[in-house]
């Protein structure tokens, strides 16, 4: 167990109460919880009560996917292991809803990425319907696990060797350039395979496939050295497509955008989808899901069929311009990213390798480097919620564009303190001296520059757990102010940040009012922050122009509802 | 019930029964340290069962003893679907929207209940909602013109490659109106205080330039030529310059014209981008989005330095270091704060900042992606848009805080809302709407 579950007290009640009775439960060691999340919903209810962000549904949904995976793995003969891996390739684990990115290529669906016929096939095998096919997680692995089967059961190998089931892996994926499914094999799913896979959740990391040594019985990919190195970036592996064309002559053909797409699917899918002649599509480049390796398709100069293939000039008098909305192609250069706009994240490695790629891109077309020529693909949308998808890290893209461009810092200094938010409250010999902790109780306060004070209408308390440091103050709402004064000390002028610390409850006001003051008594502002939810954690209510002496931060109890409001510590940094 | 969660509920049971016998009789502050406290663990490795899989920790060790780089799976988007899974499952809904009436005028949005964008409009409330747009082409709602039309940005896809963009009058009586000749792009129209003209963006002759358009009589006029691209312009309060971001020196800087197009100048000089410039109601000042320190963040200019280049210097709004980014301001109608969007990591919030101290302070915690601020026409409360509750839907906060109040839950998206007032009931002298459209072409279906 990590040391972060030692943090609130029903995680230390656990380990007293298994103490006693761990004994019981040694002949049932499953992680079977029913269902792959917290339907139980006491289990709602507990993660609700300890205030914890939801930890306990993430163990339940990470012990329901093991469930889930073994579960479908026994049924079908499929190896769990190759379950994982192949789900890890397609979606990286999220039940994601595809789009339909290049025509032809049907979206994919869910942890298993089952696209197309595949749907059917695998809902009707597992006795689902397609609906719980798509949506459903454990329906979706048991129809995933299915159509492996069912491809597996037509060829004749060793079910329990995983290395066989590399043509069968292959298949499914639907790959048919011989290139493309080498990539897909050996540096995909089989890369997962070898490496393992490691979940990462609020409460620290939990392995659920530990790295294998094994080689797929399948053609290598040609090894790096002998690719040839992408015409406009060197750093690519240069898989030419035959879907291009040349730029119009003229400004209209100057490249002047750089569109982000997203493949909606693996890296090797993608790059060997665009690079056959019968897919009718491509883009200049596709970088992988790590970014570690990029695929340059098209030359620069030449014009990729990236946004809307099927161009046909007669729609537009025979002319070939920007004009009405035709023809984007024209003059961008486009990106597709191994992924799915619905994804929820995006690894660094992929923002990093893709920022790096269009500084070199728009050094090389004098494209300016901002949000007019820097697009995505729904941005030719004006007002647009989608591709490359609402969890593209815009703001730090373009500040690594420009760092990669510019040489400058991609961000300011980080802040001084920043301690996980689940960690128990570090002691204050631990905090940099410009942080500041007030908290409830004076004994824990440097008097110096930290200190509390309530009137007789507020009441000491430790009954909900996960305050900081010993207990917090309660009080009424009432139509006085009456606050609990959180008073720090500042020795000059400064501009600080000040977060509060509750433990949430159901009977906390959802509006209760943190005034803060500066030294001159002059009010900073108002922050109303909703104590029934965000407990157990510094929740930052904003940043301040002090002044030198004893600033206040007071929580006042003048709130219309019939709640309580909660002055546990607040942190001035 | 299954064992581990029992078990679970058991223990918490147990820990709070523990809390409060140590706590009992005796002074809670004193006592707390006590009780907070974790007990040694009762062993040095759980009980299997009852943690699920092994944790990580033993397991990184291993891969790193191996070589092995092990994959990493973020369990967030996991459990965010399968509670969302499960609410849809259980077949009831959300609960009624129960809200209070807070300002007047109308919440316009964007709403997908139908599968394509269309502008739908509700009290703040959620009262009295009905679909302004209807039919397979998409609308967005961009700002109130005199009379009470609205000024709106629809969207034609009639083929494969084929996307065109156009103004549009929406008037009362759900009549649609086209300003102007429709292009790949008709974007960001800012409307002149008086409600005669606008500005906005057209790809019509170029990559990206200004036009200004009558919208009494409908003539249509270029008023920049940059092959490079000219961006959302802003109209000044007193309706005689234009702000507005160009990438004609090498990338965006903020530049300020007159409201005929004469008199350009350059307002920033920055090798990082200088973008979406707005000014504050008063026109004292104007706020634009600069990374010239690294990261996206807001940046002002004292418009009564504008004469005077050398007084010229931008100085960053608020103090935060924090957020990744700053983003999406939107000016309070008495201009003496602005909301805004923090970018954090893979979270955005909703954040207010006074003016001029730049005093922020935080609206929004939820851990989703929050967008499009915009505030009531008292100043009192901004309207967004959050996915806090599964899809996107119109949420409205106190700008002092507390808790959100959902005011849409239809099936699709519901976002990019703008708070606009009452409309008058009759038109501003001068301007009568007879005149504003009659020259506009009557719109297709």
């Amino acid at each position: 167990m990590s040391t972060r579950h030692l943090v609130s007290s029903i995680a230390a009640a656990t380990l007293i109460f298994t103490g006693c009775y761990a004994g019981d439960f040694d002949n049932e060691p499953n992680y079977n919880n029913g269902l792959p999340a917290g339907e139980d919903p006491a289990a709602e209810d507990d993660s609700d009560e300890g205030g914890d962000d939801g930890a306990s549904a993430e163990d339940i949904v990470v012990k329901g996917l093991e469930d889930a995976f073994t579960e479908a793995s026994k049924e079908f003969d499929v190896p769990v292991e190759l379950l994982k891996a192949l789900a890890y390739t397609e979606s990286h684990w999220e039940m994601v809803v595809g789009e339909e990115e290049f025509e032809g290529m049907p979206a994919a669906y869910g942890v298993m990425g089952l696209r197309g016929d595949q749907v059917r096939l695998g809902a009707e095998i597992a006795q689902v319907s397609e609906i719980d096919a798509k949506f459903d997680l454990r329906s979706n692995i048991r129809a995933g696990a299915a159509v492996l089967a069912n491809i597996a059961d037509e060829a004749d190998f060793d079910r329990s060797d995983l290395a066989a089931w590399a043509s069968t892996v292959v298949t499914y994926s639907g790959i048919t350039e011989p290139e493309g499914q080498a990539t897909y094999v050996h540096n995909e799913v089989y890369n997962v395979l070898r490496n393992g896979i490691i979940v990462e959740g609020a409460e620290g990391v939990s392995a659920v496939l530990d790295g294998l040594d094994i080689n797929p019985d399948f053609a290598e990919p040609l090894p790096a050295p002998q690719m040839a190195q992408g015409p406009d970036y060197p750093a690519a592996i240069w898989r030419a497509s035959p879907n291009n064309s040349a730029r119009p002559s003229g400004n209209i053909g100057k490249p002047s955008h750089v569109i982000i797409h997203t493949c909606e699917g693996s890296y090797s899918g993608c790059w060997s989808w665009l690079a056959q002649s019968k897919s009718g599509v491509s883009a200049h480049y596709v970088v992988n899901d790590t970014g570690s390796e990029i695929t340059q398709l098209v030359k620069e100069s030449r014009k990729a069929w990236h946004i809307a293939a099927k161009y046909k000039s007669s729609l537009n008098g025979g002319k070939d311009s920007w004009r009405n909305g035709y023809s984007n192609n024209n003059f961008t250069v486009g990106i597709e990213h191994a992924g799915k706009s619905a994804q929820k994240s995006w690894h660094s490695g992929l923002i990093d390798a893709s920022a790096k790629l269009v500084c070199n891109i728009t050094q090389d077309q004098g494209i300016p480097r901002d949000k007019y020529h820097i697009v995505g693909h729904g941005q030719l949308q004006p007002y647009n919620r989608v591709d490359p998808g609402a969890n593209w890290p815009w703001a730090s893209y373009m500040s690594k564009i420009d760092a990669y461009c510019g040489g400058k810092p991609p961000q300011d200094p980080p802040p001084n303190d920043p301690p996980p938010q689940d960690d128990p409250p570090p002691p204050n010999d631990d905090l940099p001296q410009s942080t500041i902790v007030v908290d409830s109780n004076n004994n824990n306060n440097n008097s110096a520059i930290a200190k509390i004070a309530v009137s007789g209408n507020w009441n000491s308390s430790s009954n909900v757990s996960g305050y900081y440091k010993s207990g917090y103050w309660w009080s009424s709402t009432e139509a006085i102010s009456d606050g609990a004064t959180f008073s720090f000390y500042l020795a000059g002028d400064a501009t600080r940040t000040v977060d509060a610390w509750w433990p949430a409850a159901s009977d906390r006001s959802t509006a209760a009012p943190f005034v803060i003051f500066d030294a001159n008594g002059s009010k900073l502002g108002t922050v109303k922050v909703n104590q029934k939810n965000n407990g157990s954690k510094w929740v930052t209510l904003g940043t301040f122009n002090f002044k030198k002496g004893w600033n206040n931060v007071v929580l006042s109890r003048w709130v219309s509802d019939d709640d309580v409001v909660i002055a546990d510590a607040i942190r001035v940094r | 019930m299954n064992r581990s969660v029992s078990t679970a509920l058991l223990a918490s049971g147990l820990a709070l029964a523990l809390a409060l016998a140590c706590s009992r009789g005796q002074d809670p502050q004193a006592q707390g340290d006590a009780a907070a406290e974790p007990p040694p663990p009762a062993s040095p490795t759980p009980p299997k069962n009852l943690d699920g899989p092994p944790r990580g920790e033993d397991a990184l060790a291993r891969a790193e003893a191996a070589g092995r780089e092990p994959v990493r799976v973020q369990l967030a988007p996991l459990v965010k679907h399968q509670r969302e899974r499960e609410q849809a499952l259980s077949g009831v809904g959300p609960a009624p929207i129960v809200a209070d009436q807070v300002d007047g005028g109308w919440i316009v949005f964007v709403s997908e209940v139908s599968g394509t964008p269309a502008i739908h409009r509700m009290r703040s409330s959620a009262a009295e909602r009905e679909p302004l747009t209807h039919g397979e082409l998409s609308h967005f709602p961009v700002a109130p013109l005199p009379g009470g039309d609205l000024l709106a940005i629809r969207v034609e896809e009639l083929a494969a490659d084929v996307h065109r963009e156009e103004l549009l009058r929406i008037r009362p009586d759900g009549a649609h109106l086209r300003l102007a000749e429709a292009s790949g792009r008709a974007r960001s129209p800012s409307v002149a205080p008086d409600g005669r003209w606008m500005v906005y963006e057209s790809d019509l002759e170029s990559f990206r330039d200004l036009y200004r358009l009558d919208l009494e009589g409908g003539a249509s006029e270029r008023l920049t030529d940059n092959a490079e691209g000219n961006f959302e312009p802003a109209i000044s309060p007193d309706g005689l310059r234009i702000v507005f971001a160009s990438s004609r020196d090498g990338n965006a800087e903020i530049y300020l014209m007159s409201a005929d197009g004469s008199n350009e100048r350059r307002l920033t000089v920055d090798e990082r981008s200088d973008t979406a410039p707005s000014w504050s109601p008063d026109g004292s000042r104007l706020a634009f989005i600069s990374a010239r320190d690294g990261s996206q963040r807001i940046h002002l200019l004292d418009t009564k330095d504008l004469d005077d280049p050398g007084q010229l210097q931008p100085r960053r709004l608020t103090g935060d270091r924090d957020l990744l980014a700053e983003a999406e301001v939107a000016w309070s109608p008495q201009g003496d704060r602005v909301a805004l969007i923090g970018v954090g990591d893979l979270t955005t919030s909703l954040w207010v900042a006074d003016i001029p101290s730049g005093n922020l302070r935080r609206l929004t915690d939820d851990g989703a992606l929050d967008q499009g601020p915009c505030w009531s026409p008292n100043g009192e409360h901004v309207a967004f848009a959050s996915n806090r509750d599964g899809e996107l839907d119109i949420y409205r906060v106190s700008a002092d805080g507390g808790a959100p109040t959902r005011l849409t839950q239809s099936k699709g998206a519901d976002w990019l809302p703008r708070w606009i007032p009452e409309a008058s009931p009759s038109p501003a002298p001068g301007k009568p709407a007879k005149n504003a459209t009659s020259s506009a072409k009557s719109a297709r279906g």
